[in-house]
């Protein structure tokens, strides 16, 4: 019996949710969050490269992790009868015809016989047709070829590559951003090809750390997935525990990212999100550079970032791209328009029904006049409105573009005229409920936009049952719940609390030669300290 | 588990609903006003601000009365007679008439009032010589119908005129609860009445400096001030002498006097606080020191130098500001707050409570020093 | 054991102490017996935190020579350990209804005027449960998140008032009677050092001894200080004459603000902000109750003992609350006498069972 309640109260159960110690590498951080600069040193890219093809080929594949990385091409030939020789690019990056026309064939070709120091001058002044080649011994040249789609050809015995201009990027249009529209941020958008998304995000991220592991997906569908991070810098706890994630799915269902997300998070039932999914490759690659994996699924034109913060969620890709100043006052601005989106509805409910006394004399005179006629209770109206506010939204989104501008035309000045001559509802409210949806669309990320406005009703449920008293009460215990959340591990409020060593301000942008390195939040191995 | 748990958390939240009204299903009282009933004990009169029917209408404010018993008695019968439910909420301005605040009942009363409903103590306290319909009616116009900016006006007032104390339910309050100074309240009176009274001492003077000549909306002026002992009003102080006082508590900052000279000529001066005063008790004697800065304007030449004219008006001053201590002393009346100094020789609360402050202070006698400054000399033609 | 505790830093834990020792230092004196003797309320709040310190640096010290991480690893070394368990639990309990009785009365007194007490409380018990079940971490992780907000209101409250401010009303300070002020600040204890008590319950969850050390000093330094200042800045607003009579002086203190406002009053917007830290304050306090009581009476699960605090603390309150001459009754004898409950157990704690030492020689 004992046992029986025991395990239908679920008490005593182990408590396993995983979790990102703030202590699991680098200590405890001092009271003030200071601390000592750490960087981890690169390895392997400096020096020359070798005579032997061998141990350059051994090089290459353990820059490039080619174990796990698919990427990375490596395609050995012969130049002449005896010559060994070896063209590596990255797939997706270099053009195959290229490759094929102006290298491996007259190399097949090439019949003089000279000796291995001449060679590499002698191949391209005599064998290689194409426009722009350059000799090289060091190793960082060639690892930068290879990352821009150059192909580097190592020839054995001479300790020299050629690097030739083989890039050549796919060939599918790349369109703008539909949702996440920036001014002075770049106007490139994920496809539906995961080839591409990887190759758009390669484009920006130019290092050989940058790695993008490809696996397939549990049950019978095999989706495609790719998870992108930079190997060295991301945290291996959090890398191994993703990946254990993404075995434990199986599912026939078609996968998206939203889909994976809720696959894979710990919160079924908060209202936001656990995983940051942007339409933007560069947003994508700010992520991954700052030591957080980015998840790109084949057929899905959006990546999913994680772990996220609510710093991550209430950040616009185009932030660090703004000066300081103008950067902190937008911030301030979105942080204002999100709190008003979210509490003024319910805060004037709770003063209307149980505080009027808080407002002044003429905001009185002025509330009690616009109301004079409309027969619905306060709170029923605003509720109402909300609720209006979302369905001319929700049909705005889904209806085809110009159609969609006429219907918030429609519902905004049309609908909202009608209802106050009608008497249904009264002007102030219209406004507050205005204020309140402009107010939502500062918030970045559309996840957040939405659970914001279900939060924004349960607010307005209880600040008419209890005033202010529910708003604070409910206000705590969501605000707790958002506290004891993770996103694979980190804390939602990260690095606020827990606070962490490196913090970057949700209000006040920072000088951007503070973000020289990684987050440290989500302990990454080289990180911003 | 979880779903029972959510289905108990939202039953217990229902169950505990807080009694709730629509904002527009009140009437807001903006100004409180008690007195003495003619068949009751009590008169109570509320100015309430009622909107009108559409937003084309202007919003009305009404004065509405009852005699009762008891506050809660008035109140539920102004409300039964009241198509909206009355709200104390936005209630800014308490006027007490002269006979109830002579008579001492009114603290009993108020203490009362302010248990029950939304009723604020950071309202304005006000002493008014007539019936109190007729003050609230002076004050409503169709200039400014809402009567909202009267309490600030009144304020405002101590600190730009120095003619009328700025004092608040809390503050008189405090006075009456024995914190070592006596209230000081504003007194207000409508202008068809001639403002006159007698403080002891014999001499009668008006309460506002002039009168009215131009027809104004507004019929009810305030100036001057309420002197109290304990919760007993025991008198009236003029505009003039109620900024005499103001100097010695503190609380003056700017005003303006008028000061006939020896040669016959009257010189205008504004006078400005420069420091807070000095006030020093040693047993029986005490001594003030004022610091005031001096503008003065005269319309035409005056024969006097500027350390003559110093000398004048500091004298002039602390002659003044004597004759008023004296009458307060004759009254009981602790308005200049000396008990606020005398409670500094205490360091127990017990011994505090048993000393009789009061008979001490009516044989009290205080130094005064004016200490004048002057901005510019009274030749200076740049004056005004 | 599923105790929740959860890890947390320094600047988590100074947080949540912080906040406690100003909620506790403000919000839940019995003003007749604080201002009965004139007005040094500040001067008693400054001694009960240098008294509350002492016993937290013995502590401390205690664990550091015995290796401990928390007040329980030093319960099960000491005599009679459940007998020494059971008064400090019954201290946190007193301690986190204090303040949110205080403010029930507020409430009821002020803003809900129509309801009873009840029904607040019905509100309070759903969020005091769910943040007690939810653990240590999450509720110093939102103490953190809170403090800036709540030390700017507490910070623009004390400024709004400044115009009201006023030197006399300090006087007479009963600088007569010192030991009077001892006496006081020995009844002050309790919301001195509940919160110091309730960081050492949940020792194990701070990173290490010495963080917990320097936590519990800045918080309760902090915290302390803040709500002297604002006592003395309640001292500056009224006389101590009505200081006495006062059910809820911080309220009034923030509705003295005479000046219109032109648009809006937001002294019951800061008045519920301060509620909700209450809130969380007393779920910390209930936490480290439960943490205690699990680990003394060998609860493996910190959310039985948490729904029982939590119901127990509604109740009581209640109870207490709800009838006037039974609340001048108890809570007095309870404000007066609280102290005892930990300045009478914690030396006893410090003081090591020898069978215990014994073995620990034999195993040396």
């Amino acid at each position: 019996m004992k046992k029986a309640i025991r395990r239908l109260l679920q008490f005593d159960a182990p408590y396993t949710r995983f979790e990102l110690r703030e202590t699991e590498s680098l200590g405890t951080p001092s009271f003030f969050a200071r601390s000592r600069a750490r960087r981890a040193k690169r390895t392997g890219e400096k020096g020359t490269l070798s005579s032997r093809l061998d141990e350059n080929r051994d090089w290459l594949c353990e820059c490039f992790h080619a174990k796990i990385n698919t990427d990375l091409i490596l395609r050995p030939f012969c130049i002449g009868a005896d010559r060994r020789a070896l063209a590596v690019n990255l797939n997706g990056m270099a053009d195959d015809t290229k490759v094929a026309d102006f290298i491996l064939r007259p190399a097949f070709r090439m019949r003089e016989t000279v000796g291995a120091k001449e060679l590499p001058a002698y191949f391209r002044d005599h064998a290689l047709s194409m426009q722009e080649t350059e000799l090289s011994r060091s190793r960082e040249d060639v690892l930068r070829a290879i990352t821009e789609g150059r192909t580097a050809i190592l020839l054995d015995g001479t300790g020299e590559a050629i690097l030739c201009d083989t890039r050549g990027f796919v060939s599918r249009p790349v369109g703008a951003p539909q949702n996440e529209t920036t001014i002075l941020g770049p106007k490139e958008a994920f496809t539906e090809n995961i080839r591409t998304n990887v190759t758009l995000m390669r484009r920006i991220l130019k290092r050989p750390d940058f790695v993008c592991e490809f696996r397939d997906s549990g049950g019978s569908n095999r989706t495609q997935l790719a998870l992108a991070y930079l190997e060295g810098t991301v945290n291996p706890t959090l890398l191994n525990e993703v990946k254990r994630r993404l075995d434990t799915i199986s599912t026939d269902m078609r996968l998206t990212v939203g889909r994976i997300e809720q696959l894979i998070e710990d919160f079924t039932y908060l209202p936001l999100p656990q995983m940051l999914k942007t339409e933007r490759p560069d947003r994508a690659a700010s992520a991954v550079l700052d030591g957080r994996i980015a998840l790109l699924v084949e057929g899905c034109p959006l990546a999913g970032v994680l772990p996220i913060t609510i710093g991550t969620l209430m950040e616009s890709g185009e932030d660090r791209d703004m000066r300081q100043p103008v950067g902190t006052v937008v911030r301030i601005v979105r942080m204002l328009g999100a709190l008003v989106s979210t509490y003024l509805p319910a805060y004037f409910l709770a003063l209307a029904l149980h505080h009027p006394g808080q407002l002044s004399s003429e905001i009185l005179e002025t509330v009690i006049a616009s109301r004079a006629m409309v027969f619905l209770p306060l709170w029923m109206e605003m509720i109402f409105l909300l609720l209006v506010f979302q369905l001319v939204r929700e049909a705005g989104l889904r209806v085809p573009g110009s159609i969609g501008h006429a219907i918030g035309i429609i519902g905004g000045l049309l609908l909202g005229q009608a209802a106050v001559s009608a008497n249904i509802v009264s002007t102030v409210v219209l406004i507050i409920v205005a204020l309140t949806g402009l107010g939502n669309f500062t918030i970045p990320d559309y996840s957040a936009q939405v659970a914001a406005a279900y939060y924004r009703v349960l607010l307005c449920i209880f600040a008419t049952l209890g005033g202010l008293l529910g708003i604070t009460l409910i206000g705590l215990c969501a605000t707790a719940i958002m506290c004891s959340v993770k996103s694979f591990g980190v804390p939602f409020f990260t690095p606020y609390a827990p606070v962490t060593k490196h913090r970057e301000h949700l209000l006040f942008s920072g000088k951007l030669q503070q973000r020289a390195h990684a987050d440290d939040w989500s302990n990454t191995e080289r990180r911003r300290v | 588990m979880r779903r029972i748990g959510m289905i108990l958390f939202c039953l217990t939240l229902l169950c505990s609903c807080m009694q709730s009204k629509n904002i527009d299903e009140y009437a807001y009282v903006l100004n409180v006003g008690v007195e003495r009933g003619t068949t009751m004990p009590y008169l109570v009169t509320l100015v309430v601000s009622s909107p009108g029917g559409s937003e084309e209408t202007k919003v009305r404010n009404e004065v509405i009365s009852a005699e009762a018993m008891s506050f809660s008695e008035a109140y539920e019968t102004l409300n039964a007679a009241y198509p909206s439910r009355l709200s104390f909420a936005r209630a800014s301005l308490l006027a007490i008439g002269e006979d109830l605040a002579r008579s001492g009942e009114q603290t009993e009363f108020l203490n009362f009032a302010f248990g029950k409903p939304d009723l604020w103590p950071n309202l304005r306290v006000v002493i008014a010589k007539e019936p109190i319909r007729d003050v609230f009616e002076g004050w409503i116009s169709e200039a400014d119908p809402s009567l909202r900016r009267i309490k600030t006006a009144v304020g405002d007032l101590e600190k730009s005129s120095g003619i009328t104390p700025d004092t608040g339910y809390s503050m008189y309050l405090e006075a009456v609860s024995g914190a070592g100074f006596d209230a000081m309240l504003a007194y207000a009176g409508t202008n068809e009445y001639t403002l006159t009274e007698d403080l002891p001492g014999g001499e009668a003077y008006p309460i506002v400096g002039g009168s009215l000549l131009v027809e104004s909306l507004l019929n009810t002026s305030v100036a001057g001030s309420a002197v109290f002992d304990g919760d007993r009003m025991v008198g009236v102080l003029d505009g003039r002498h109620t900024m005499e006082t103001l100097m010695v508590t503190g609380a003056f900052r700017r005003g303006e006097l008028a000061f006939r000279l020896p040669d016959g000529y009257t010189i205008r001066v504004t006078l400005y606080r420069t420091h807070a005063p000095k006030i020093r008790i040693d047993g029986q004697q005490a001594s003030v020191t004022v610091y005031l800065e001096a503008d003065p304007y005269a319309p035409q030449t005056i024969a006097m130098e500027s350390e003559t004219l110093k000398a004048y008006l500091e004298a002039q001053l602390e002659t003044e500001l004597d004759a008023v201590l004296k009458a307060l002393q004759h009254v009981n009346s602790d308005a200049m707050g000396f008990g606020r100094y005398a409670v500094k020789r205490f360091y127990s609360a017990a011994d505090w409570e048993a000393y009789d402050w009061k008979a001490d202070y009516r044989t009290m006698r205080v130094v005064f020093e004016v200490n004048v400054m002057l901005s510019h000399s009274p030749h200076d033609p740049e004056t005004e | 054991m599923n105790l929740r505790i959860g890890t947390f830093g320094k600047q988590e834990s100074a947080a949540i102490v912080l906040l406690a020792s100003f909620i506790g230092g403000c919000f839940s004196f019995d003003s007749r017996a604080l201002f009965g003797n004139g007005n040094a309320s500040y001067l008693v709040q400054i001694l009960a935190l240098i008294q509350s310190l002492l016993l937290f640096e013995a502590v401390v010290w205690a664990l550091r020579v015995r290796g401990g991480n928390d007040l329980s690893a030093l319960i099960g070394d000491a005599r009679w350990k459940k007998a020494l368990a059971v008064p400090l639990i019954l201290a946190l309990l007193i301690a986190a209804i204090q303040p949110l009785g205080s403010f029930l009365v507020t409430v009821t007194e002020y803003v809900f005027v129509e309801s009873k007490q009840v029904t607040v409380c019905l509100y309070l018990l759903p969020s005091l449960f769910l943040l007690t079940v939810l653990g240590a971490e999450t509720i110093v992780r939102t103490a953190r998140v809170l403090l800036p907000i709540l030390l700017l209101s507490i910070v623009a409250a004390l400024l709004s008032g400044l115009g009201q401010y006023r030197w006399y009303r300090l006087y007479p300070i009963p600088f007569r009677d010192p030991y009077g002020i001892f006496m006081l600040a020995g009844s002050a204890q309790l919301r001195t050092c509940a919160p110091l008590l309730a960081l050492l319950c949940i020792g194990e969850g701070t990173q290490d001894r010495m963080a917990m050390r320097n936590a519990g000093r800045i918080g309760a330094i902090a915290g302390g200080l803040t709500a002297a200042a604002a006592l003395f800045a309640l001292s500056l607003t009224f006389p101590y004459t009505e200081l006495k009579m006062m059910p809820s002086p911080f309220y009034r203190m923030l509705v003295e603000v005479r000046a219109e406002n032109p648009t809006l009053r937001l002294d019951r917007a800061v008045l519920f902000l301060w509620l909700g830290a209450a809130v969380l304050i007393a779920a910390f306090y209930l936490y480290a109750a439960c943490v205690l009581f699990a680990k003394t009476f060998g609860v493996r699960d910190s959310r039985p003992p948490a729904l029982l605090l939590s119901g127990i603390a509604v109740t009581l309150m209640l109870v207490l609350y709800y009838d006037s001459e039974l609340t001048v009754a108890v809570l007095q004898g309870l404000y007066q006498n609280s102290w005892a409950l930990i300045s009478v157990p914690i030396p006893l704690i410090l003081i090591r069972r020898k069978r215990r030492t014994r073995t620990c020689a034999a195993s040396e």
